[in-house]
């Protein structure tokens, strides 16, 4: 394969780590820091993207991207927030189960009312940035780089947030020593509901910043839950760099993977058998660390 | 005694509520015995379009219901939440398909075969999955719920790929739809009663032993992973059956049926139906279909959104599912004719220990013991250690115990005496060091082998299963010591029973046998622990911080007894405290542990007199400050 | 009364609810207006939400057209036809157990199938259990009327099946010239069997033209990754004359935005062939490549005539949308079952079908079909043509220069369909689901 074929696939599986990567690493994070398992994560996930396609299309495509995307990762932030502080308040510390239950009806509810406000069709937007590059001799999206550029920088954006900040410190520590939280007078409550707040933006933004580049309908977050899970278990739950290895692995497997005529068959099934090893040998992920 | 009217009454009101459920149940058996023949008769009547597709209905809610109850084997009965049940379910129908389709073997045939496939499928991959606990469990389930689907949509020349087996055909026999109903529900009510009679076994209690509490079933002998692996293959292959029986319905098996999100409906279903009762995941089923079929025809925009709010509804309010409704309308029927909730709390606080009948206990056949040789070396520890990271808990401990001897350890926080009780118990494996006990090297084995070998171990934070009966308790461990929970028939609740109510009543615990332990106030948890310790005949008791919470009266009974039994029956007792009362009225060796290394060993005397000693527990002397280095 | 009592009482009323629950839906639709004698249910179990979402909403609104239209002719038989129609969110089991409802409950006379090729296959039978007649216009896999243990007699199909319209998409890449082509395809039957006769037939016409990717490859899972970037980046790897696809909907949607988004003249480059329908035409509108060599079933703008014309202006004023082609083809599938039915004088599935089988039928895309015997498929045509502008004309681009493919020229040899339907051209003998034509001996000697 020549130099100019491989960065072709590697920068496929670039992109296609881009996204997975900010919706696993709000998975990771609300697991990490709440212990709770959030099936409605590809919900919001779902709804900001179809939140900036519609917003996106009335102000005109193009320029009305960005005030859309902040607005749709605004919803899916607000439903995060009204999940964590009516649903998820009362399931803490309960089974794992009734969680799951939990967020996997709030899901059903979201993705229904999806259904009803904006119908099953599916809708397209233009991407604000048109236009490709030219690198030794094939193209690349420049809507691509871009994506690539934004979950780069939101990746470093979340180590700042993570470690430079008081909020960073505390949700650290509900990570790693939930009990030394509890005893050090931090507003738990609150903690809790900004880190779900935060990890559901982040679905948001992700679905928000892929919507441009495909046909956006209620179904879209299902199939991304999955892989999503897939990243955050290998990577490790709550580990920001775990997720972005784990999209990373998961991206390029699919790139390479789907054109070789060995691998094709078996592309996708790959990620969980990587998944399988990863718990079976370190369940607790590359980058995490054991449950307390 | 106090409230003995409360206390009857709420022991009548539990009763009353057993026989509503059990009521409950036999009537529902009934409905859907007589589902057909009540059908044609209400389409006679005009009073439903068509009979036929009513049977339909009842046909699919029998499937769904076994598949429901076998997945709440393992939700309910032992606390395994997994994912890759459907996939079972999935082998099972792909096995009846090709069977059918390529070999054209007769579906009897094939419905025989598809649970031994499954069940053979399910404990190969169950044993990988319980490579993980818990929450990595689950997920290690969903990925190979995943691997099984890629599998079935992959394997072309076998299961058709992603184009699945089509055309599947119903046995001639079963082609009238009465006939197919009674099959079906023939063969799903003899899986049910299977899985009925394994629920009330000894096999039964070991799994709800381990649901309320891993640790305590592993310390009386119960090896959790082979349990789970066993139940785990078991609800296999009864979903296997589910499966066997789906191509009756559907003429077309396909590679989704394996998909991870399929295990959303048994546990929906089962949700519905209640998580602690055996029945109440079938009657979800019936609800569900007929709910689902409903909903789907009129509603289908908002069928999904109307599924999230029932279930929603059903995890925060109604935990317990449709059959905890028998109960919560008796605390409503209370509430509203006014009777007094009995408070269950303050009748128990901490009487029990007070009325500790010593001779009693030390008499109850419960205890058993062997008379054993005095003064030998029952256990030795050489060389013991254990690191976690850059700390080192336990340092190259040297010990012997002997035969008969009461022997304490203590020590300051830190000081590593709750490691040392893990590496002994089999909870930890030690960095390096051996440990033997009666001549055999115990090093590094698992925990309920360690307790069936002789060493039994009673908690510092109090171990018991919270939602079993306090007599559930003690007949349960003794049930796993003695190994007879390998034993899948037999009834359970009457094996042991008496001679557990004997030591109930010697330890005072007597008036509380029926009541959730969990309910207990925690002084009465900590007789509990204490008549299970008892119990379990161990050589060796291992007591770590035995009279922790408990008030100043409560510790003298409690060592009393815990003392003219070691002296009857020659056990050998191994305890830490922080009561130093206690240290000194009942051990007869001391050993002083610091920063993980034994600082000395005497008898109490000596060590309550000794300088080095005083100085430890105030915290002057640090074991890293070489000049103040000990002799 | 005694405890006891009160709870069997209780638990009895419980019994009564599970009862209720299953007696709970259905619908009854007996009553019309006076010059009716009654009402007949014609049944459609269609992707209404879920992944083929967009197709079944433009079905069911047809289907309630043509029953409004056959219904203002004085309906079937002096009976009214209803439209009764359930959501089955593009999954099999929903289809399944709604086919059993509309038949068991509704009594349907006639069915109408589902949009996917693996939900006809699990409906089919059940139709034919019932003798009902099952008129499919949209799933159209070729296994559906010849794999053995799917031959249905009651299953009637009026679209082009996959071989016929593989081999029209054959023969629209011989007409381009091209001789590397590239081949990507979503992986289940559809996919498969459309691919393999695309594969067949361009190695008779075009001898010469090779397929460039590895076989393994052409296929891609489905459902499929939102994302293209690895099929996307192994065609410009390749660099083929021509890509042959047949991913549909959403899939296509995000094949084609995304293919722009790396190059604007990703498809002036590499040119496509693709089957299409007026549905991914309207939702790219504007944003639809020219220059696209599409294949379509019944693409009401190439397909100029009265009655075409009368339908679209009628669809357009109910709905505010276009038809797509199979709002069209369901059209076709219920004045075909009116028609046939009032010849019969009954409902009686037998009946009518012998009144279908062998005759000829009007249809919206401007020629008569005849069904054959042996796997009841129709004559009908595949379009082919490239992309233009409309000239205003529509929102979206349409076919210039296209041509009408007969029907008859596209249809299965009925050597091969017996031979087929006689179990001789499985894989691995014995296995209905290794069923290929490519297989049969009389297709090696063709």
């Amino acid at each position: 394969m020549d130099p100019g074929k491989f960065l072709l696939f590697a920068t496929g599986g670039l992109a296609d780590a881009a996204y997975l990567f900010i919706v696993a690493a709000g998975l990771s994070l609300v697991f990490g820091a709440l212990r709770v398992i959030n099936m409605a994560h590809g919900s919001l996930y779902m709804i900001a993207a179809m939140v900036s396609v519609v917003v996106a299309n009335r102000l005109g495509a193009g320029i009305g991207f960005l005030p859309a995307l902040l607005g749709a990762v605004l919803v899916a932030a607000a439903i995060g927030a009204v999940i964590e502080t009516t649903v998820l308040k009362r399931v803490y510390g309960h089974e794992h189960l009734v969680q799951l239950l939990a967020t996997y009806a709030i899901a059903l509810i979201i993705g229904g009312a999806a259904r009803l406000i904006f119908g099953s069709n599916y809708r397209t937007t233009s991407t604000p940035i048109q236009g490709s590059l030219t690198i030794l001799g094939y193209s690349y999206s420049l809507y691509a780089l871009v994506m690539i550029a934004a979950a780069i920088l939101i990746g470093l954006g979340m180590y700042g947030l993570l470690f430079r900040t008081r909020l960073g410190r505390n949700i650290r520590a509900a990570v790693s020593d939930p009990e030394l939280l509890n005893a050090s007078g931090v507003n738990v409550t609150l903690l809790y509901t900004a880190v779900f707040t935060v990890g559901a933006g982040l679905a948001g933004l992700g679905g928000a910043i892929v919507a441009p580049s495909q046909a956006v309908d209620p179904t879209i977050g299902d199939s991304v839950l999955v892989l999503a899970f897939a990243i955050s278990v290998i990577g490790g739950l709550g580990s920001i760099i775990g997720s972005a290895v784990g999209a990373l692995m998961v991206g390029e497997v699919i790139s390479f993977g789907l054109i070789n005529p060995t691998t094709n068959s078996f592309a996708l099934a790959f990620v969980f058998i990587i998944m399988t090893l990863v718990l079976t040998v370190r369940p607790w992920g590359l980058f995490g660390r054991p449950e307390a | 005694m106090k409230n003995a009217g409360a206390r009857w009454r709420s022991w009548v009101t539990n009763r009353r509520v057993d026989r509503a459920r059990w009521a409950l149940a036999i009537v529902l058996l009934l409905a859907a015995a007589v589902l057909p023949p009540v059908s044609l008769y209400l389409e006679g009547q005009g009073m439903i379009e068509s009979a036929r597709f009513e049977i339909v209905l009842g046909v699919t809610s029998l499937i769904l219901a076994l598949w429901a109850v076998s997945y709440n084997l393992m939700l309910g009965y032992a606390g395994m939440v997994s994912f890759a049940h459907a996939a079972y379910y999935g082998v099972g129908a792909y096995t009846v398909a090709i069977l059918l389709q390529r070999y054209q073997i007769s579906y009897f045939a094939a419905l025989a075969a598809a649970p031994l496939v499954a069940a053979t499928v399910g404990i190969i991959t169950g044993f990988v999955a319980l490579r993980a606990v818990r929450l990595y469990f689950s997920l290690l389930t969903l990925a190979i719920s995943q691997l099984l689907y890629s599998v079935a949509e992959g394997w072309y020349s076998v299961t058709g790929g992603d184009n699945g087996i089509n055309g599947i055909v119903t046995p001639d026999q079963l082609t009238d739809y009465p006939t197919l109903y009674y099959f079906v529900a023939a063969i799903v009510g003899v899986s049910l009663l299977l899985m009925f009679v394994l629920t009330r076994s000894p096999f039964g209690a070991a799994l709800l032993a381990i649901r309320e509490n891993r640790e305590r079933a592993r310390s009386v002998g119960i090896n959790v992973k082979g349990y789970e692996l066993a139940v785990y293959t078991i609800a296999a292959l009864f979903a296997g059956v589910a499966g066997a029986l789906f191509p009756l319905v559907q003429p077309s098996v396909v590679p989704g049926m394996l998909f991870w999100t399929e295990n959303a409906t048994p546990v929906v279903v089962t949700l519905l139906g209640g998580v602690g009762s055996f029945l109440g995941p079938g009657f979800g089923a019936f609800v569900f279909t007929g709910l689902n079929n409903s909903l789907s025809r009129d509603f289908p925009y908002q069928l999904d959104v109307l599924l999230g709010a029932i279930v929603l509804g059903v995890v925060l309010l109604v935990p317990g599912g449709f059959a905890s409704v028998p109960g919560l309308v008796a605390q409503l029927r209370r509430r509203v004719v006014g009777e007094e909730t009995p408070s269950i709390e303050a009748e128990t606080k901490g009487e029990a220990i007070r009325m500790i009948d010593v001779a009693r206990a030390v008499e109850a056949h419960a205890i058993q013991s062997e008379h054993i040789e005095r003064g030998k070396v029952l256990l030795k520890l050489e060389g013991l250690s254990r690191s976690f990271g850059g700390l080192r808990a336990v340092d190259s401990v040297n010990l012997e115990i002997h035969e008969g001897d009461r022997h304490a350890i203590i020590g300051p926080n830190g000081a590593g005496k709750s490691t040392l009780f893990n590496l002994i118990t089999g909870r930890m494996r030690p960095s390096t060091g051996r440990v033997w006990f009666d001549g055999r090297d115990i090093t590094g084995r698992p925990a309920h082998v360690v307790a069936k070998a002789g060493i039994g171990r009673a908690f510092q934070i109090t171990m018991i299963f919270p939602r079993l009966t306090v007599r559930q308790n003690l007949q349960y461990a003794m049930l796993a010591h003695r190994g007879r929970t390998v034993q899948p028939w037999g009834l359970a609740d009457r094996i042991y029973r008496d001679e557990a109510i004997e030591l109930l009543d010697a330890v005072g615990l007597g008036p509380h046998a029926d009541l959730p332990a969990g309910q207990l106030s925690h002084g009465d948890q900590r007789a509990i622990e204490l008549a299970i310790s008892l119990a379990l005949g161990s050589r060796m008791i291992l007591l770590d911080e035995p009279t922790a919470g408990m008030s100043a009266s409560e510790t003298r009974h409690a060592m009393e007894l815990v003392r003219r039994v070691a002296t009857d029956r020659n056990l050998t007792l191994l305890f830490c405290e922080h009561d130093m009362s206690v240290v000194f009225g009942t051990a007869r060796t001391v050993t002083v542990m610091h920063q993980g290394r034994i600082l000395m060993q005497g008898t109490p005397e000596q060590i309550r007199s000794n300088p080095e000693v005083q100085a430890v527990y105030l915290g002057e002397l640090d074991m890293d400050d070489e000049e103040a280095a000990p002799a | 009364m005694s405890s006891t009592g009160r709870s069997l009482r209780w638990a009895a009323a419980c019994g009564a609810v599970l009862m209720a629950a299953l007696a709970c839906g259905g619908s009854s639709n007996t009553g019309g207006t006076v010059t009716f004698k009654g009402t007949k249910n014609i049944g459609l179990s269609v992707a209404l939400t879920g992944q083929s979402a967009l197709y079944g909403h433009a079905i069911s609104q047809s289907m309630k057209l043509a029953a409004d239209e056959i219904n203002a002719k004085g309906g079937i038989n002096g009976y009214k036809v209803n439209a009764d129609i359930l959501d089955d969110a593009t999954q099999v089991a929903n289809a399944v157990n709604n086919i059993k409802s509309l038949i068991l409950q509704d009594n349907v006379v006639a069915m109408l199938g589902n949009v996917t090729s693996a939900q006809c296959q699990a409906t089919s039978p059940i139709a034919k259990q019932n003798k009902v007649i099952f008129i499919a216009a949209t799933c159209n896999s070729y296994q559906l009327t010849t794999e053995p243990d799917l031959v249905n007699p009651y299953y009637i199909s009026v679209v082009p099946n996959t071989f016929m319209e593989g081999t029209a998409a054959g023969e629209l890449a011989a007409k381009t010239g091209a001789k590397k082509i590239f081949i990507v395809s979503p992986k289940y039957l559809f996919g498969i069997s459309e691919t393999n006769a695309f594969v067949a037939e361009l190695k008779k016409v075009a001898p010469s033209a090779t397929i460039i990717n590895d076989s393994s490859t052409w296929y891609v899972p489905f459902p499929t990754n939102p994302r293209w970037d690895s099929t996307i980046n192994a065609i410009q790897a390749a660099k083929p004359d021509l890509v042959y696809s047949n991913i549909f909907a959403a899939d296509q949607i995000n094949f084609i935005t995304q293919a722009l988004q790396v190059d604007p003249n990703f498809f002036q480059k590499y040119p496509m062939t693709t089957l299409a329908s007026v549905d991914e035409l309207q939702s790219l509108g504007s944003k639809y490549p020219l220059g696209m060599h599409l294949y379509q079933r019944a693409p009401f703008f190439a397909l100029n005539n009265p009655a075409m014309n009368g339908f679209v202006t009628k669809y357009h004023d109910r709905y505010g949308e276009f038809p797509s082609d199979w709002a069209v083809m369901d059209y076709d599938a219920m004045t075909m079952y009116a028609k046939a039915a009032n010849a019969a004088g009954s409902f009686d599935a037998d009946k009518v079908r012998s009144q279908i089988v062998g005759h000829s039928f009007d249809s919206l895309r401007g020629y008569k079909f005849t069904i054959r015997d042996g796997d009841q498929q129709a004559n009908v045509g595949e379009t082919v043509g490239t992309t233009g502008d409309s000239g205003g004309k529509y929102p979206f681009p349409i076919l210039v220069n296209s041509t009408n493919l007969k029907g008859d020229d596209l249809l299965m040899p009925t050597a091969i369909m017996q031979q087929l339907q006689a179990g001789q051209c499985e894989k691995t003998p014995g296995t209905p689901n290794t069923t290929d034509f490519s297989l049969c001996p009389a297709w090696k000697t063709s």
